[in-house]
């Protein structure tokens, strides 16, 4: 056991922010526990702007020729709560949850490099910091999230909006190459002795493979990236088509980092909701080799369908054809997963509490946004559908129905962990009712507006029939959704004011994690638990009825 | 195979098919999920079940199955896709189109090379035909997109993009760019007017008549102005030396219905507007405000009035 | 269950960083084979010169693994000798690089010509910087040798031979696809 000789530190609480010197202990900090709650800090931080952004959004869009914002800053505004929501909330939550947890699920005392841990996070900070100064210099990025060229150069974007960008994504995107790298070697060389790979919890799992993908991903929107900043900076050419260069290239090059990223956002939530629907159901997942290997199949899938964004470019029907097959077939180890959360259930004792409640909500609405998805990967329908609200619709059943809800599904479900207290379980079910209804109503009828053909990205729309009416009520749904995330902002708060209660494995769950105090003292195992098995707390709580010895 | 050119079944009929095939399905798969999640939620809920269940999980060959007949269902759809692509997207080796329009920051030009008719944002074609389109782009990318009329295509400037059009009935169709092209995206709309091929026949002669002049007093006052105010850096008028097209063509400004890619009726209390302080009316706009008198104003549409 | 995670973390950074590298390059490969444009910069290049400087770089490979033999052996002057001739090479070649960029910009051949100066310019640029990394951290470890540290610089060669290989594999693509190809 030399591994855990290292560390020096007795046992002692995480610093407070009321001691003297406890902010400094954060901000210097290298623990992956302080590193993870300031990660999902950050998250929560840009929730919050990315949140009033969509607000926005929503004001504007939701009467027919409405002046309430200009053209200008509705462009901004859009571009930056696409941006946000992806790069600097969804990402810093993901990677926060993972930085937390996988030291502790796999009986490790730290990541294998915590300085690089630490540089991970405030890159990622720093190049949030920089997109949001570019509203302070000139005007913020607006050629949309996916920054399109020629759009983006110099000729037809004036203000160093799309430059903040650029060199804001570039930073955000090493940062989390940094925690790809942490994360795969912190998996292969710190696991507790006992544990072989396939008997890592799911979360960790996914993980790994989520890892893989943002090494190979992020490097991929990094070049493109330094070249229209290139472009932009230096007066290259590399996007620009009247002067020799390729708008398409721009494309392949985004769409190939692009459709991995999304897989990057969802295979993080496929993990949480791994472990929460059968602590909840009192069983262990149903096929747990299901599970592990479909993920690789989809990491590798992901990388063969990114042209599915570039079907109405005008690729000949060769390509066409392939990225075709290969979207559809990315929809088979999604789909056997679904099959798999559900029949965890089957036979099961189900306790419906808030997590559980989430991984419901995930489970109904991902099935949604990913069956929403093949009608994408079908090319004909792709080539009357896509770019339009139908596409706004499905794109954000994926992201909030799927990573957003799993999410928060893994927030309830650790916060005592993290905190040392349980969330209100009151507030979280309105959080939930208001935040689920208020989603579905919003983003459901997008669907329709799309095909009574209503586009992206417009600032405002003529008064068609019946796109005022699903307008209205799609804004009324951002309306419930705000008032649950005020709920849940709240719910946070009160709960930190209250004293530490939570003991140290209140859901009576499985996974290393619960084995230390609620939170975790600075160094987070004096000894492991003996693991024979993907349950090792089972084991220990249920002497009679172990599960098969896996080493 | 069918010929569905001539059983008249359109690319967008194709496409509905595929669709209603694929929502059919989808629901099935869909309530499928939702039945099973909220009756395991009933079924086995912690209270009907308060103890502690079978630890037994998984069953290679129920997953073996579902993949399976997951794979036949995704197999016919690949199927079914390859198909209509194959009859949607058909190009011909030298294309010839019927009708060539050009994406500007934020209005349509169109050509008919056939006759030579070029004219922008109100685009008219014939019934009854389907339509071979040639679509690029003067400046950033847009889309192409009429769903009642055809499918979807973008323009990529320094690339030309082919795609097939067809309007049965007359009428007017409304569509819109569908590729964010920046400002002033959402006001660029579209409006296709279908005539049948008698009237598309004479509304074509209208537009190759030669531009209208006469020698009344506001005219010519108009004219030069037109001429000394720079307009004319930006906008052909056919038959005379100005053919920039940075803005839309306007020699037969006065025929169009509306103006501004759709966005306003042409009518005087518009068209003043918009001669006023072009930015008031669509911010954004690439015509600057020229800051002309009332008097200046008045000429200007005197005389674009007269561009029938 | 004891690895060496220096190494690996070097591995997957690499693994990394070869994404980064094949997207350049395939924007290189993409304008010179799907534009209409003729590469107006491979006829200045001088495949013959940028060869002779491949050669130092591929010998610094060589050097370098001597160096690393010789360290395992506990050899150190022999370490320091093969490693300041590593350093060297590294060096040779980037002179090579720097003065074969003054002389395509006294040809008017700049990043902002054309979009092959534009790819060129980027490509090269990129891999220099990563030699110059590369060269940096060589010489940080030859540095070390002299001190007491000995056993650091030990489990940093392990990092940094991989990073000097990579970067000398990735110059051989680069020389392949812009000085060979356009002469075949």
């Amino acid at each position: 056991m030399s591994l855990f000789i290292d560390i020096p530190e007795d046992k002692e609480p995480l610093p407070s922010l009321k001691t003297g010197r406890g902010k400094l202990l954060w901000i210097a900090s290298t623990d992956h526990k302080q590193l993870g709650i300031m990660y999902l800090c950050l998250a929560l931080f840009f929730f919050v702007i990315g949140g009033l952004e969509a607000m926005a959004i929503r004001a504007q869009l939701a009467l027919p020729d409405n002046d309430l914002i200009s053209p200008e800053l509705y462009n901004q505004i859009f571009t930056m709560h696409g941006t946000t929501m992806i790069f600097l909330v969804l990402m810093p939550a993901m990677i926060g949850l993972a930085t937390y947890l996988i030291p502790l699920m796999i009986g490790a005392n730290e990541m294998a490099f915590p300085r690089l841990n630490a540089f991970s996070l405030w890159m990622t900070c720093l190049g949030g910091m920089l997109l949001y100064f570019s509203f302070f210099a000139g005007g913020a990025p607006n050629a949309g999230w996916f920054n399109y060229a020629p759009l983006s150069e110099n000729n037809y974007s004036s203000t160093n909006g799309v430059d903040y960008f650029l060199v804001g994504l570039i930073l955000t995107g090493i940062g989390s190459i940094g925690a790809g790298l942490n994360f795969i070697t912190t998996i292969l060389t710190l696991r507790s002795p006992d544990i072989k790979l396939n008997m890592l919890p799911l979360f960790v799992w996914m993980m790994l493979v989520n890892a893989f993908l943002m090494l190979a991903a992020f490097p991929l929107l990094n070049a493109g990236l330094f070249m229209m900043l290139i472009d932009r900076q230096f007066d290259a050419h590399f996007f620009i088509p009247s002067t020799g260069g390729s708008a398409i290239l721009w494309q392949h090059f985004f769409w190939a980092f692009g459709h991995p990223e999304v897989y990057i956002l969802a295979l993080p939530a496929f993990g949480i909701i791994s472990e929460v629907i059968p602590v909840f159901s009192r069983k262990p997942i149903y096929g747990y080799k299901f599970v592990a290997s479909s993920s690789v199949a989809i990491g590798l899938l992901s990388y063969s369908v990114w042209a599915h964004h570039m079907f109405s470019v005008g690729l000949s029907n060769a390509v066409n054809g392939f990225f075709a097959i290969s979207s559809m077939l990315i929809g088979i180890p999604t789909g056997l997963k679904v099959i798999n959360w559900i029949g965890t259930m089957h036979k099961g004792s189900i306790s419906l509490s808030i997590p559980m409640l989430f991984a419901i909500a995930f489970l109904v609405d991902f099935t949604f946004g990913g069956l929403s998805g093949i009608s994408f990967a079908i090319v004909p329908i792709d080539w009357q559908l896509t770019d339009t609200y139908y596409l706004v619709a499905h794109l954000h059943y994926v992201f909030l129905g799927g990573s957003l809800f799993g999410i928060f599904a893994g927030i309830y479900y650790w916060f005592p962990k993290i905190s040392g207290r349980m969330l209100s379980p009151k507030l979280g079910k309105w959080h939930f009712w208001l935040f689920v209804l208020g989603f579905n109503l919003t983003f459901f009828l997008q669907h329709i507006l799309g095909i009574l053909g209503m586009p992206r990205r417009i600032y405002t729309y003529p008064d068609l029939p019946y796109w005022k009416v699903l307008n209205i009520f799609s804004s009324i749904g951002a309306v419930f959704m705000f008032i649950g995330m005020a709920i849940f902002f709240w719910n946070i708060y009160k709960t930190l004011k209250k004293p530490r209660t939570a003991v140290a494995n209140p859901w009576d769950a499985w996974t290393l994690e619960w084995s230390t105090p609620s939170p975790p003292e600075l160094k987070n195992f004096d000894e492991i638990p003996q693991v024979h098995s993907r349950r090792p707390l089972w084991d220990l709580n249920n002497p009679d009825n172990p599960d098969k010895k896996l080493n | 195979m069918p010929n569905y050119y001539f059983l008249k079944i359109t690319d967008v009929d194709l496409i509905e098919e595929l669709f209603v095939y694929f929502l059919i399905v989808a629901s099935i798969i869909f309530l499928l999920v939702v039945f099973f999640t909220f009756f395991y939620l009933f079924r086995y809920g912690v209270k009907k079940r308060p103890e502690r269940p079978s630890q037994k999980s998984g069953n290679g060959n129920v997953e073996y199955f579902l993949a399976t007949l997951v794979t036949i269902i995704t197999g016919v759809f690949v199927y079914l896709t390859i198909v209509t692509m194959g009859k949607v997207q058909t190009i011909p080796e030298n294309p010839k189109p019927f009708l060539e329009i050009t994406g500007h920051q934020w209005w349509w030009e169109a050509k008919y090379p056939n006759s030579g008719v070029v004219t922008s944002n109100q685009i008219y074609i014939p019934t009854g035909k389907k339509l071979l389109l040639k679509l690029n782009s003067a400046d950033v990318i847009h889309s192409w997109w009429v769903p009642e009329l055809g499918r979807k295509m973008d323009m990529m400037p320094g690339r030309d993009n082919y795609m097939w059009f067809y309007a049965d009935k007359e009428g007017e169709y409304l569509g819109a760019c569908s590729e964010f092209c920046g400002v002033q995206h959402a006001r660029m709309r579209i409006r296709v007017t279908a005539l049948n091929p008698e009237a598309f026949e004479v509304w074509e002669q209208q537009q190759l008549m030669p531009v209208a002049t006469t020698n009344s007093k506001d005219f010519l006052k108009g004219k030069q102005l037109f001429e000394t105010k720079t307009c004319t850096n930006c906008h052909a008028i056919n038959g005379t030396d100005f053919k920039e097209n940075i803005g839309p063509n306007l020699t037969h400004f006065a025929s169009r219905k509306r103006f501004l890619a759709d966005m306003k009726v042409n009518n005087e209390k518009n068209l003043r507007a918009w001669l006023t302080n072009p930015q008031d009316v669509k911010p954004g706009a690439k015509m600057p405000n020229f800051i002309l008198s009332e008097s200046e104003v008045d000429a200007l549409f005197a005389y674009l009035n007269y561009l029938k | 269950m004891h690895r060496d995670k220096g190494k690996l973390l070097m591995v997957f950074f690499i693994f990394s960083e070869t994404f980064f590298f094949i997207a350049l390059i395939i924007a290189y490969v993409y304008y010179r084979n799907f534009s209409d444009a003729t590469d107006t910069v491979a006829k200045h290049l001088d495949a013959f010169r940028a060869g002779i400087f491949t050669l130092f770089l591929i010998a610094s490979s060589f050097t370098l693994i001597f160096s690393k033999k010789a360290l395992l052996k506990k050899k150190y002057t022999n370490f320091k000798l093969w490693m300041a001739l590593t350093i060297l090479f590294g060096v040779i070649f980037m002179l090579g690089q720097v003065t074969e960029y003054i002389g395509l910009y006294q040809k008017q051949i700049t990043l902002e010509k054309d979009i092959f100066g534009s790819s060129f310019f980027t490509l090269t640029g990129f891999h220099g910087l990563h030699v110059i990394l590369g060269i940096i951290a060589l010489g940080i470890l030859f540095a070390m040798s002299f001190g007491k540290l000995k056993k650091v610089a030990f489990s940093g060669i392990n990092g940094v031979d991989i990073y000097w290989h990579f970067v000398d594999i990735v110059w051989l693509f680069v020389f392949y696809f812009v000085y060979i190809t356009p002469l075949l």
